[in-house]
């Protein structure tokens, strides 16, 4: 519901006069002219990199290689020095949205050298050295879109980094699973310590905060498909060794490590996020330390606690708006399960039965959370959104 | 941030750039030209976007010497620089012998290996069906920049002698 009509919905309730709604809608939308303008800001300079990109795919043969890179590397220049100015004399929105060019002009940039002298190196190589050189430039900026742009760049780099790191690492073993288990599972809990650092909380809390929340986010996504292992049959030679004391280590340094790094959080929320880590690790070691069948409900059902986990965690934190994503995800799980358990009609009748009784229990437990969520945040709910 | 850390934060995505180049650049001028037959590469989707994906041809593979054909094994291709626009004479050999007395030696896996040649956008599809009607006759060829580490480049790229805009001048 949009705030004007929230407005006029709690003066004809009698709630707030004319005179507070009007001061409410001014106080509210100059809050909101920065973020706008920010966002727009830096949309419109990720679009005109994205625009350069494309321009250097298109690799117009009019012009000579030697020439491109020319004007590629003077256009580089004129923007390292109008950043650097911008930044120097703190000018906002017009620093963001030149940090924002730059960013982006640099991928193009690598992009083109590698056009140019038809190299043909992985994509990754140089998806690296861009994240690389380019973190201490986005760190330049404040604004949570640049942060966001910035966040999304890293974990594409991770992403289509780690394979070639397996292979780097254990050259010419193919899918080694101890390996990969051990870095994927460490994968976003890196970034957690990463993003807690002290001079990017203190100077950088937006870049702080959106590096938390992604991190958090690819532990929900990576643990949900750590799941699937129980939809696979493991066989003796398949079981995980070694990385199951590797992946105890960091998940009991995480662990140990959240009074720390969240010393503000409220005790049960930090519970929850030291549950979450162990969950993960528990379910690895009963999925892959021990050769057997696939167990397929198992995995489904594992995969809806895994939500439910983060759910609670989320209400926790006060987090209304992931809660309900989180439950319109389990309802969702519950509802795939439906179409998992069809077979026989004996099989079918019982999932049926059991997915009917979960979805009525999500039902009922996300309203009566939400209710009580609702009362106990009050008016000051974080997070956003409604509680219902 | 103090003016030296943004001073280093702005210069070091250029100094990536210009490294690009120098790295580029230092190769090309360490290395000598090789000319191969081009094959197709499996999927036989030749145009990926902005790019053409070949693989090297030898076909077939001279034996200068017996080797061990795995992925440790000792053989290499051992390549013999031929009169301008032919194809150089590739034999396989032991990794031994192709570094002491070949003009340049090559791994083997190069041959499965595909490479890439970017092309500009408007004529991509027009170079593509060239490219497919050339290779089985034969008339599709790629100039490869090797060094004496074993590294290859493609610089050029020939459809019946006629050159591909794109090639890398030395």
């Amino acid at each position: 519901m949009s705030l004007d009509r929230k407005l006029a919905r709690w003066e004809s309730a009698g709630l707030i006069d004319g005179a507070t709604r009007a001061r409410i809608r001014a106080f509210e939308q100059a809050e909101r002219a920065p973020i706008a303008l920010y966002a727009l800001g830096v949309l419109g300079a990720g679009t005109l990199a994205l625009g350069v990109v494309s321009v250097i795919a298109a690799n117009w043969d009019g012009i000579p290689g030697t020439v491109k890179l020319t004007i590629d590397l003077l256009i580089g220049l004129g923007l390292a020095v109008a950043t650097y100015f911008a930044v120097r004399r703190d000018a906002g929105w017009l620093a963001e949205v030149l940090i924002t060019v730059f960013y982006g002009f640099t991928l193009a940039s690598l992009a083109l050298v590698g056009q140019v002298y038809q190299l043909t190196a992985p994509a990754y190589q140089a998806l690296l050295v861009w994240t690389a050189t380019t973190l201490p430039l986005v760190l330049l900026g404040r604004s949570q879109a640049l942060a966001a742009l910035a966040v999304a760049g890293i974990a594409i780099t991770h992403a289509l980094s780690v394979w070639p790191l397996i292979e780097f690492l254990n050259p010419g073993g193919g899918a080694n699973r101890d390996l990969s288990a051990a870095i994927l599972f460490a994968s976003p809990l890196v970034y957690l310590p990463l993003a807690r650092i002290p001079w990017l909380l203190r100077n950088r809390p937006a870049f702080s905060r959106t590096l938390s929340v992604a991190a958090w986010a690819a532990v929900l996504l990576l643990g949900f498909t750590l799941q699937f292992v129980w939809y696979e049959d493991v066989e003796s030679d398949q079981v995980l060794r070694w990385s199951l004391g590797a992946t105890a280590a960091v998940a009991a340094a995480i662990v140990l490590a959240l009074p720390r790094l969240y010393p503000d959080m409220p005790p049960r929320a930090r519970h929850g996020l030291a549950a979450i880590v162990v969950f993960a690790w528990l379910t690895l070691l009963a999925g892959a330390a021990i050769p057997r069948s696939s167990i397929h409900v198992v995995g489904a059902v594992l995969q809806v606690v895994w939500l439910g986990l983060f759910a609670w965690t989320s209400i926790q934190l006060g987090q209304v708006r992931a809660f309900n994503v989180l439950t319109a995800l389990i309802a969702l799980r519950v509802l795939a399960i439906y179409f998992e358990v069809f077979g026989s009609l004996l099989s079918t009748g019982v999932g049926l039965i059991t997915g009917g009784a979960l979805t009525l229990a999500v039902g009922w437990l996300w309203q009566r959370k939400t209710a009580a969520l609702a009362a106990r945040l009050g008016p000051a709910a974080t997070g956003g959104g409604h509680v219902a | 941030m103090s003016r030296r850390a943004t001073l280093v934060a702005v210069a070091l995505p250029l100094l990536a750039i210009v490294l690009g180049i120098v790295r580029a650049e230092r190769f090309l001028g360490r290395t000598h030209d090789f000319v191969f037959e081009v094959g197709g590469y499996d999927p036989r989707d030749l145009l990926r976007g902005h790019y053409l994906q070949f693989t090297l041809r030898v076909e077939p593979l001279p034996q200068r010497e017996a080797c061990i054909d795995d992925p440790q094994g000792t053989c290499c291709l051992c390549l013999t620089r031929a009169q301008p626009g032919q194809v150089s004479q590739i034999e396989r050999a032991t990794c031994a012998t192709a570094r002491t007395e070949c003009d340049a030696s090559l791994p083997l896996g190069v041959l499965a290996q595909p490479y890439r040649y970017y092309v500009p956008e408007e004529s991509a599809k027009e170079l593509q069906n060239r490219l497919l009607d050339a290779m089985p006759r034969s008339g599709a060829r790629a100039v490869v920049a090797v060094d004496s580490r074993g590294e290859a480049r493609v610089r050029e790229l020939w459809i019946d002698g006629v050159p591909v805009p794109g090639a890398v001048p030395r």
